[in-house]
């Protein structure tokens, strides 16, 4: 197997992937962890992993869209309300395969795009902050706490802020004078904040394929954080400094593919996160520019490499497999 | 006399977390936590609260 694709059969951004791939010839394998376990099958046994009842073979590459394993994702609401230890369970169960299945391909030379360490950063938005800034990348001024004085300070120090979670799930949110009360910052005894200095700006998408910024677009939007609502979505063309940046940001987060969200400002920009399993399927279509023709490519390379590797040193032909499974 | 103590419900700083995500957002090009949610469930939103953190896990 040269190519494994880990996402749900549905999932826009992972078809994008196999229609691509498809395109060039490409033999590639599609699991389906949307629906896994329910009627995808999988087994463990010693050092092997079968799906179903064939034998997986160590891809070459991984192409990690996602593991379909979190608790808090749509569509589970109803059931988490009602049997939460029984979701909570289920989706511990799901991941320590599917991570399991992950790790030995790892392990086995396998490149995975991107790693399980490298999609934790999702969650770890501090320690990612950390890694840009040690690169002296430009990022906002940011304080992960649950300490009040400490927030009071902050937002005294910045002036304008935005709060955020630390693991992500809820979007941002300008600070309000309110918000620095009493009574709001004794909620930080239930969970940290991530706060930061408020950049007023233009947000940017970029994505990054291996060493080569492929797409970028500025995201025109009425509120703090984009998402909520979009007034417009224009390609644009990143500055060299921007280039470098988004390039050296996807570097050090250890990411093969990420989505890099900058906000550009007059005389410059600052970088707000990696996403180590960026959507894009939309993004295409509103830009018109292509996504996942470079990251198929970049997959069918990496196999290439290892293939190319593989038959010097074991000086052995290559077993052909058919093209296209899922 | 028998006092009741008062029990104080738990509440977050980010009072959007309480709720579930949304199953399909308004199609916006990226979602709150659209990268690290969802899971392949079929909804073409291009990106919801949540769903680019939970996707990936």
């Amino acid at each position: 197997m040269s190519i494994l694709i880990l996402g749900g059969a549905t999932d826009p951004e992972s078809l994008r992937v196999v229609e691509e791939l498809e395109a060039e010839g490409a033999y590639y394998i599609h699991l389906d962890t949307a629906n896994f376990p329910e009627s995808v099958h999988l087994s463990f046994l010693n050092r092997s992993i079968y799906l179903g009842r064939e034998k997986l073979d160590v891809p070459h590459v991984v192409y990690l869209r996602g593991l379909a394993c979190h608790p808090l994702r749509p569509g589970l609401a109803e059931e988490l309300s009602s049997r939460p230890q029984g979701v909570l369970a289920e989706c511990a169960e799901k991941r320590a395969m599917l991570e399991s299945v992950v790790m030995c391909f790892q392990r086995r030379g396998a490149r995975i795009v991107n790693s399980l360490q490298a999609n934790a950063q999702h969650s770890q938005k501090p320690y990612q902050l950390a890694l840009l800034k040690a690169k002296k990348l430009p990022v906002p001024k940011s304080l992960a706490a649950n300490d009040p004085k400490a927030v009071r300070q902050f937002v005294h120090e910045v002036g304008k802020a935005v709060y955020k979670p630390l693991a992500g799930g809820a979007g941002v949110q300008l600070l309000q004078k309110w918000d620095l009360s009493d009574e709001r910052l004794a909620t930080l005894a239930a969970a940290p904040v991530l706060f930061q200095e408020y950049i007023e700006g233009v947000p940017v998408r970029a994505y990054v394929v291996g060493q080569h910024a492929v797409a970028a677009a500025e995201l025109h939007s009425p509120e703090v954080d984009h998402r909520r609502q979009e007034d417009s979505v224009e390609a644009t063309r990143l500055s060299t400094d921007e280039r470098a940046a988004v390039l050296a940001a996807a570097r050090v987060c250890r990411m093969h593919f990420a989505g890099v969200d900058l906000v550009r400002y007059p005389g410059g920009f600052k970088i707000i996160e990696c996403n180590p399993s960026p959507m894009f399927a939309v993004f295409e279509q509103k830009t018109g520019q292509n996504v996942a023709r470079p990251l198929a490519a970049y997959l069918i390379e990496c196999h290439e490499r290892k293939k190319e590797r593989s038959s010097k040193s074991k000086h052995s032909s290559h077993k052909d497999g058919h093209k296209g499974r899922s | 006399m028998k006092r009741t103590k008062e029990v104080t419900k738990k509440r977050l700083f980010i009072e959007e977390l309480e709720r579930p995500a949304l199953a399909c957002g308004q199609v916006t090009t990226l979602a709150l936590g659209e990268e690290s949610l969802g899971g392949g469930d079929g909804k073409v939103t291009t990106m919801m609260v949540g769903e680019e953190a939970y996707k990936a896990q």
